[in-house]
């Protein structure tokens, strides 16, 4: 079921009320809790079974696994013990997330390399929605677990619930056990302006999704699809577009779901903080996609000593992050390769001591020339991210440096291209004025006909301006 | 949790009210409006007692701009009308034929146009929001499954409209009364903008292999054939005519299926086949626009010798 869908327009409510009917209902506090997490099971169960049941079965495993391990690390009676339940379930979680996700590549690799035909070999296997997203969430609890930094779960049920809540299981944030798994242990309250704030924020992210990603996967899709005849005025157009498509798409997504889980009393992270607004690198990898590099640092980077080793280890360490970072979203080289990118670029800030100079939420309208630098970086990155082959984003690179660069893009229709300008506007503005707020549309500081007019006009352009539907771009991851 | 549900029942009446009321205007803009893209004949004048003509033309652009009503008027003394629509096929041609007989007299006689485009049910959704403002009409609605409206469409305000930014801007300022277009002119739904030859798209099309391959969908040949059973049935005569069409590019057209399948439902139903595709002037570029339509001249020349044609084949019964 997607966000963006009459579907979830129609088993939101449905499932808001029923929950917290449960709520307050008048029974014993223990059995409620138990009540409304299954409730939240079944009905994250029936939104992801929408696209594939098949995969719940999965889901239901990878869940069962990791509750079960915690227990087992908990009872060991020795250190090592509970590092070898700890192990061997990161192995089973991988091992899954291996089998479904980059069994192939690495068939197709390995033939490849020694000449060898591997067609028989592959497993063609169809991806499992989000499954990169709650193996991770999975793996964090029994980590936390070993590391002693939360106690073990006996609730099953809060366990399930904590793996497959709907707002975030296909798409996150990837969450952690102790800032999730908590709220499922305790009984939650209806909080009005809490509840209020989610419904501005799912607004705010439909308007992301909808009227900004959707109207540049248009043209973006357009061009990629022909781009070794474009002109480089055509081909940078298609990357900047897709810098704010990719944005749009997976903010909007984040913010869709932290706003659902909103209604439902559950506070989720923040993925992202405005992060073309960023004035360096390493201040832009603190802003995007904050759930998931805050795991890689969490688990992987400083676990590997992060940055209070040697030169060596530090280039090591940056690199073994980034690049488990661009392989995480995908079996290709493509991902790998936008990481290292990221990595050159990550690097002299931290060989410098630089890349904790921006750490306050400080933005002013004097570190512009430091955002555009920032920006333009970051859309040279999302081209490899989004070509399918290394050559390919060469080929588009060398394209856009071209003598072309100085001709007039191609439009197919002024229809397509004329809003977008327009569109591209609001989500700057809005965002640059609410940018020390938690999302774009965080206006409860505005008097009521101000915030309605507000409402109105963003549902207005919604409308308007509203593309036609794609799925979520980070699904696939 | 009651204040929340209560803001939200607010916000959402609101909101539909807002956006029935929004589609109510944009739909009486839309209305008022009378030029489309791919017509002359709008769904107004379709759908009012306004045309009852005795001789009705349909098919696609190629219909639009070659059969000249004015000139056949002139020559028969009868009423004609041609809801030629561009871009469309047999199938979007039906839904129109059945809309004009819902408030129109039958015609005496229906000149259905052929050519390697016509036999498929619908090419694109070209020309669809042309019928977004009578969605409350249950005859127009009953015959739209063809464009694949749902009931989302019919029944939730605006969302027809969702995302055509350019249309619900015309609807509004059609209904304040400015128009974002000044009407074209055109006599009986005919128009040709009698444009020059244009050589270079030809050349493109013969160059890059680009030609339409003449499709025969079974739907709209299996719809055909009801129709022409109804319209037997009715005692309307019908004539199939191929009109002109420039001769570099017809010959190389695979025509063959297409009309196998005329001349079996001509044989079946005692339709009568006129074929102009290589009419003499058909090698003139001063009388096309380009290789699939004439212009003016040529709209005139065809028209006349159609007319006359008629007269002679005895279709006509002199007033």
């Amino acid at each position: 079921m997607q966000f963006n869908s009459i579907e979830f327009a129609l088993f939101l409510p449905i499932v808001f009320l029923i929950y917290w009917a449960i709520g307050y209902a008048h029974i014993n506090d223990p059995l409620k809790l138990r009540l409304q997490n299954a409730f939240v099971v079944l009905a994250s169960y029936v939104f992801y079974g929408w696209w594939d049941w098949r995969f719940l079965l999965l889901i239901a495993f990878t869940s069962f696994v990791s509750w079960g391990s915690g227990l087992l690390i908990a009872k060991s009676s020795t250190p090592k013990a509970a590092k070898a339940w700890t192990a061997a379930n990161i192995v089973l979680n991988l091992a899954i997330l291996a089998i479904f996700k980059y069994s192939d590549f690495f068939v197709r690799e390995f033939g490849q390399l020694f000449g060898i035909s591997t067609d028989n070999l592959l497993l063609k296997i169809i991806l499992p929605v989000g499954i990169s997203f709650y193996t991770f969430q999975a793996l964090s609890y029994s980590i936390d677990v070993y590391r002693k930094k939360i106690e073990p779960t006996r609730d099953i049920i809060a366990f399930f619930a904590y793996v497959a809540f709907f707002p975030q299981l296909v798409a996150g944030p990837i969450e952690r056990a102790t800032n999730l798994l908590p709220q499922f242990q305790t009984n939650r309250q209806f909080n009005y302006d809490q509840a209020v704030d989610g419904m501005r924020q799912i607004l705010w992210g439909l308007f992301k999704k909808i009227v900004v990603a959707d109207n540049c996967a248009t043209y973006v899709d357009q061009v990629w699809a022909t781009y070794d005849t474009q002109t480089g005025s055509t081909l940078l157009l298609a990357a900047i577009l897709f810098t704010f498509q990719i944005y749009g798409d997976f903010s909007g997504y984040s913010d869709i779901a932290i706003g659902t889980a909103k209604l439902f009393g559950i506070k989720l992270m923040r993925n992202f903080n405005n992060p073309y607004f960023s004035r360096d690198i390493a201040e832009f990898w603190r802003r995007w996609h904050i759930s998931l590099t805050s795991w890689f640092r969490d688990y992987v980077y400083i676990p590997l000593g992060g940055s209070r080793v040697g030169k060596w280890k530090i280039v090591r360490n940056t690199f073994v992050i980034f690049l488990l970072s661009g392989f995480w979203h995908g079996a290709n080289w493509t991902f790998i390769a936008w990481g290292a990118f990221h990595a050159l670029l990550f690097l002299p800030l931290i060989l410098l001591g630089k890349n904790r100079k921006y750490t306050a939420n400080d933005v002013t309208w004097r570190d512009i020339p430091k955002i555009l630098i920032t920006f333009c970086l970051v859309v040279i990155g999302w081209i490899i991210f989004r070509a399918e082959s290394i050559a390919q984003a060469w080929d588009f690179l060398c394209g856009i440096c071209s003598s072309s660069i100085l001709s007039l893009p191609w439009v197919e229709s002024a229809k397509t291209i004329l809003p977008i300008p327009f569109i591209l506007a609001h989500v700057i503005l809005f965002e640059w004025f609410n940018r020390e707020k938690q999302h774009g549309l965080a206006i409860e500081s505005l008097k009521p006909l101000a915030r309605w007019s507000l409402y109105i006009y963003i549902c207005l352009l919604i409308v308007a301006f509203g593309a036609q539907p794609e799925t979520f771009i980070y699904f696939q991851f | 949790m009651k204040r929340f549900i209560c803001t939200c029942l607010l916000f959402a009446a609101l909101a539909i009210v807002g956006a029935f009321l929004l589609q109510q205007i944009v739909d009486h803009g839309l209305k008022k409006m009378t030029n489309h893209s791919s017509t002359q004949t709008s769904i107004a004048q379709l759908l009012s007692d306004t045309i009852n003509a005795d001789i009705l033309i349909m098919g696609n652009s190629r219909a639009l701009c070659s059969y000249n009503p004015a000139i056949m008027e002139t020559i028969t003394g009868k009423k004609v009308w041609n809801i030629g629509v561009s871009g469309q096929p047999f199938g979007i041609s039906y839904l129109r034929y059945q809309l004009y007989t819902h408030h129109n007299k039958q015609p005496e006689l229906l000149i259905i146009n052929i050519d390697n485009n016509e036999l498929e049910m619908i090419s694109n959704g070209f020309g669809r929001e042309e019928y977004y403002p009578y969605f409350s009409d249950s005859t127009l609605r009953s015959y739209l499954d063809i464009y694949g409206f749902t009931w989302k469409d019919y029944y939730i305000p605006m969302y027809k409209y969702f995302g055509d930014y350019k249309l619900i801007g015309y609807g509004l300022m059609s209904s304040v009364g400015i128009y974002p277009f000044s009407p074209q002119q055109h006599y009986h739904g005919f128009y040709n903008s009698d444009l020059p030859f244009d050589g270079e798209a030809l050349q493109d099309v013969l160059q890059n292999n680009k030609l339409d391959s003449a499709s025969c969908e079974a739907d709209a040949i299996q719809l055909l054939d009801q129709f022409l059973g109804e319209l037997s049935q009715q005692q309307v005569e019908v004539l199939f005519c191929y009109a002109p069409q420039y001769q570099e590019l017809y010959r190389r057209l695979q025509l063959s299926d297409c009309m196998n399948v005329y001349r079996r439902l001509s044989e079946r139903y005692h339709i009568p086949l006129l074929d102009y595709s290589s009419v003499p002037w058909a090698n003139d570029s001063a009388c096309f626009y380009n290789a699939n339509h004439i212009n003016l001249l040529g709209s005139e020349l065809f028209s006349s010798q159609l007319a006359l044609d008629l007269d002679s084949l005895k279709f006509i019964n002199q007033p």
